[in-house]
């Protein structure tokens, strides 16, 4: 196969290929894929989300690390073209990038780490039903174009213009599936408090995306759907104080609940500053248990030992450090009465820290 | 009919560089560390400063000892080591 080098565009360079089958396989030889197959990002569909956002081009949102590629509008566009966005996604997106560039999230680090976190996308606002987001069965997963999409148009930008590879530069040592889209909504109409955003500043009427680096969801049964909160509490509680997890140096952990474990925490009177707190109380290890993990310098001050004496092997060592490094989000489908929930780990106090970033939609979505 | 394909990579800003002047002898000049600290490394990283210090007889030490491992050193940090070292020793990677 054969691709001719063309035109230039202000930016972007453009190759010509025979057929559609072609311009496919151009994109696996180029390594502009991320193991999937992707849409041609031709003109004409560039186009369509250019002329969609109106926006300048060659307006820099920033640069990716590790490679340092600068993500310009157009750029972007063209990764979510391949992604296959359609045009009224990509204000999330790029939203998503930006807020991601916040020093806070260290996203050098988050892609280049041997940890295997990546960065989930949490959007919560009007546009969710107002994009077709699925928050209901399998919210996480597959079987809708504006999560996986969008997941995946973030992973293409981090891929494409960051030059986020794995083994050279990104060392990860497994990844998980969220590193090809990692995307999930709040379900408002389910959730028994207020949104997300909304708890992190923002007005009900904006469309807002958060972002943590986290690991892949870890189910778990709440049993939320019989038993007494105390215990459901303790349940969750005991899926975050894992001694492989990092936030024995600080950081955040993303708990998604189902809309039952969410409506029966509320009917049980909790408000959600009341559920943090309560799983941040019960999130914790002995010191005996948390010594046998090796984490990180003990002259480093993220070190545990710096908020509990080391000497009392009968203290308790807490995983969140505070109910801001828990983000409680409602999703998903009823279930049954095993409550699930899902709970994604953070970096830790190292980075993947927890962003957030009004979506500016161009037309009559938001002004 | 053929198809025209838009490239999606990112254009990296190739920033300027002028070389450093070379140091003629590193003995008795001032010397920079920056560690990452990271915990596989720590037991390594003394030892090599003190085989540095043992042979070269600093004149003076500066050092940035990171506290996050995973983070770059902050920039008012560097910029000061820079201008009160000679060189520098930096310690990267697990």
């Amino acid at each position: 196969m054969t691709a001719t080098r063309n035109q230039e565009t202000d930016t972007s360079s453009m190759f010509e290929v025979a057929d559609m089958e072609a311009a496919v396989e151009f994109c696996y030889q180029q390594n502009w894929t991320d193991g999937l197959p992707v849409v041609p990002p031709t003109r004409s569909a560039v186009d369509r989300i250019l002329d969609y956002l109106g926006r300048d081009p060659g307006e820099v949102i920033g640069v990716i690390p590790p490679g340092n590629g600068m993500a310009t509008i157009e750029k972007v566009a063209i990764n979510c073209t391949m992604a296959g966005c359609k045009p009224e996604y990509v204000p999330i997106v790029i939203a998503a990038i930006e807020a991601i560039l916040e020093e806070r999230f260290n996203l050098n680090g988050v892609q280049t780490t041997t940890h295997s976190c990546a960065p989930l996308c949490m959007v919560s606002g009007p546009a969710v039903k107002a994009l077709g987001f699925n928050t209901r069965e399998g919210s996480f997963g597959h079987g809708c174009r504006a999560s996986a999409s969008i997941g995946r148009a973030i992973r293409l930008v981090l891929w494409n213009i960051g030059g986020g590879y794995p083994g050279e530069p990104c060392k990860t040592t497994l990844g998980h599936p969220g590193y090809y889209s990692f995307c999930v909504a709040e379900d408002q109409d389910s959730n028994p408090w207020e949104a997300l955003h909304v708890e992190r500043g923002f007005r009900p009427e904006d469309t807002v995306v958060t972002l943590s680096g986290v690991t892949a969801p870890l189910t778990i049964a709440s049993t939320a759907g019989y038993g007494p909160m105390e215990d459901v509490f303790y349940v969750l509680a005991d899926a975050i104080s894992v001694l492989g997890s990092n936030l024995l140096t600080g950081g955040d952990a993303v708990l998604v609940l189902s809309p039952m474990a969410a409506k029966n925490m509320s009917g049980a009177g909790y408000s959600k500053q009341a559920v943090k707190a309560e799983i941040v109380r019960l999130a914790t290890r002995s010191v005996r248990d948390v010594k046998r993990r090796r984490t990180i310098a003990e002259s480093n001050p993220m070190h545990w030992n710096k908020i509990v004496d080391a000497a009392n092997n009968d203290a308790r060592v807490p995983y969140l450090r505070d109910p801001q490094n828990l983000v409680l989000l409602t999703s998903g489908g009823k279930g049954s009465g095993a409550g699930f929930c899902a709970v994604c780990l953070g970096w830790g106090g190292l980075g993947g820290h927890t962003v957030s970033r009004r979506v500016q939609f161009p037309g009559s979505l938001h002004a | 009919m053929s198809i025209q394909l838009l490239d999606p990579t990112g254009r990296v800003e190739k920033g300027r560089s002028t070389p450093e002047r070379r140091i003629g002898v590193l003995e008795g000049k001032r010397v920079g560390y920056i560690f990452n600290q990271h915990v596989s490394a720590i037991a390594f990283w003394k030892g090599l400063e003190q085989a540095l210090e043992g042979k070269l007889s600093p004149l003076s030490l500066h050092r940035i000892y990171k506290a996050n491992t995973w983070a770059p050193a902050p920039k008012a940090d560097v910029e000061q080591l820079l201008e009160q070292t000679d060189f520098a020793v930096v310690g990267v990677g697990a």
